[in-house]
């Protein structure tokens, strides 16, 4: 979530875009606001480290390939981006082990990266999503959900983006956005109590006995 | 138990991830992208911006239609030259996802380094594709042998092979390719050579590795101890460009875009006539002789 105020990020961004264009520093800027969220977003709906982080490096990739391209109309550069990442997130779900065209350019670029530094952070990353063994039977049923419903889901509660933002990272009105979410949750409680596990009455149930899923459900509107 | 605000709260303030030294290694790599593509249209940038400022606005109208057509030619040129760049990233990517042995293998056969090579091609500015027509009818390498020559492989336990009306490709680095209708032969020498028709390719025996040939009457017999025709990669793709140094280079790629052989333009300096009436290649254990009756200057 942001902590500015959305306008405020969004004339940033417009800016910063614009510079980019002809100043590689720039874009750097724009890397760096963006390289954790877009990381943690394709971490949590992957579930892997490395293929998080093969996707961030596709989707930035993909935006300074196209950011040339780019042209302002009142979207943010951060639903763009999100945009490019969730396209890849749902490509990676759909062919496990998809290959990243982009990833040979990088190497051809000189990506180095050192073997031990790989190990160490994607242990890491893994264990974020591991601090929470509740959480991770959600996660693991939300990941079964079918892609709109994920991708939906993933940017109201994980990344906490309001209901128009998300309309416009995945380019439905609102309205429709609304209503895939309702489902979408309808469809995450129905996965997780056909669980074998037990998971949701016990992993998202509050201690006052009501379900959290109830609760996000009721939130969407 | 957590509440229900706690796990909403999770979901919606997850802890950040963070991975420093690949972020750091994305940003160097994704800045020097940026760099590159500007370098490459910065001039073409800088000269449309120089052309519409407000006094130069009399002839603009003249030059658009000037830039236009360069710009419609230049784009057809650009998405050629794209796709030959695109086939070269598939065939570096390759290149470095193949086993350290199979590719000392490949190398040892094209007797070049894939990713030095490729990087080359990368950097060359008419780098293009050759369709396998365009590499026999255009390829300044390929000379057609004598009539009814046959290139027989004896040995080695790869089978044998016979081909015959061969065509004999010279290659930087020690390539000797010979092939006609998509069969291909070929054989390690130590550096390029260059037959024209007459001629026969031998290979000093001493110094030749991994084959060494022997000329026979109009054949030249192969012991092909380490390669043959059923182990070779076929290429099926070829990658033309101009080296460093200025040799015309082709590169020829196989069906899963490794690249199996290279070939440049032998340079006429490196060529050294002998006194016994071989031809050698400067710094290099090859000779070609004429084995048919007669001079045997025939190397172009």
């Amino acid at each position: 979530m942001d902590s500015v105020s959305p306008n405020a990020d969004i004339e940033r961004d417009r800016k910063l875009v614009e510079q980019a264009k002809n100043d590689p520093e720039a874009f750097g800027v724009i890397f760096d606001l963006y390289y954790k969220k877009i990381l943690g977003y394709a971490l949590k709906r992957v579930g892997e480290a490395q293929a998080a982080e093969d996707i961030t490096a596709e989707t930035f990739i993909k935006a300074l390939r196209g950011l040339w391209r780019y042209r302002w109309q009142g979207i943010p550069f951060s639903a763009w981006l999100y945009r490019i990442a969730g396209n890849e997130i749902n490509m990676y779900l759909r062919k496990q082990k998809r290959s990243f065209s982009s990833l040979e350019l990088m190497i051809e670029a000189g990506f180095d990266r050192a073997d031990e530094s790989a190990a160490e952070e994607r242990a890491a990353l893994e264990a974020l999503l591991e601090d929470d063994a509740r959480m991770v039977r959600v996660m693991n049923a939300l990941r079964e959900l079918p892609d709109r419903y994920q991708e939906i889901i993933a940017l109201r509660y994980i990344e906490g983006k309001e209901l128009r933002d998300i309309a416009q990272i995945v380019s439905k009105k609102e309205g429709t956005v609304r209503s895939l979410l309702s489902r979408g949750m309808s469809m995450l409680r129905d996965a997780c109590n056909e669980s074998p596990q037990q998971t949701v009455s016990e992993s998202i149930t509050t201690n006052e006995g009501r379900s959290v899923l109830s609760v996000l459900t009721r939130n969407i509107l | 138990m957590t509440n229900e605000h706690d796990i909403i709260a999770k979901l919606k303030n997850a802890k950040e991830a963070e991975a420093p030294s690949h972020q750091a290694a994305l940003r160097s790599t994704l800045l020097s992208m940026h760099a590159a593509r500007r370098a490459r249209f910065e001039p073409l940038q800088n000269f449309l911006n120089f052309i519409s400022m407000k006094k130069y606005s009399i002839p603009v109208g003249v030059f658009a239609v000037v830039a236009l057509a360069f710009v419609i030619n230049f784009g057809a040129l650009d998405a050629s030259k794209a796709q030959a760049e695109e086939l070269a990233h598939r065939a570096y990517a390759r290149a470095i996802s193949i086993s350290p042995e199979m590719r000392a293998q490949f190398e040892a056969q094209m007797k070049a380094d894939m990713q030095e090579t490729l990087k080359e091609a990368l950097a060359a500015k008419d780098l293009r594709i050759l369709t396998p027509e365009e590499f026999k009818k255009e390829s300044p390498f390929t000379i057609s042998t004598t009539s009814n020559v046959g290139f027989q492989a004896v040995g080695g336990g790869v089978g044998n092979a016979e081909f015959r009306n061969v065509k004999v490709i010279k290659g930087e680095g020690g390539s000797v390719q010979a092939g006609e209708g998509g069969a291909t032969f070929t054989v390690s020498t130590g550096g390029p050579i260059e037959a024209t028709s007459g001629d026969i390719v031998t290979v000093s025996a001493s110094a030749m590795m991994p084959m060494s040939g022997v000329a026979t009457a109009g054949t030249v017999a192969f012991n092909a101890a380490t390669t043959g025709p059923s182990e070779m990669s076929q290429p099926v793709k070829y990658l033309s460009y101009t080296d460093p140094r200025g040799n015309k280079t082709v590169l020829g790629l196989d069906k899963d875009d490794t690249p199996v052989f290279k070939f440049s333009q032998l340079n006429a300096a490196d060529i050294v006539h002998m006194q016994d009436g071989s031809i050698g290649i400067q710094g290099q254990a090859v000779m070609i002789r004429n084995l048919e009756e007669g001079t045997s200057d025939s190397v172009k």
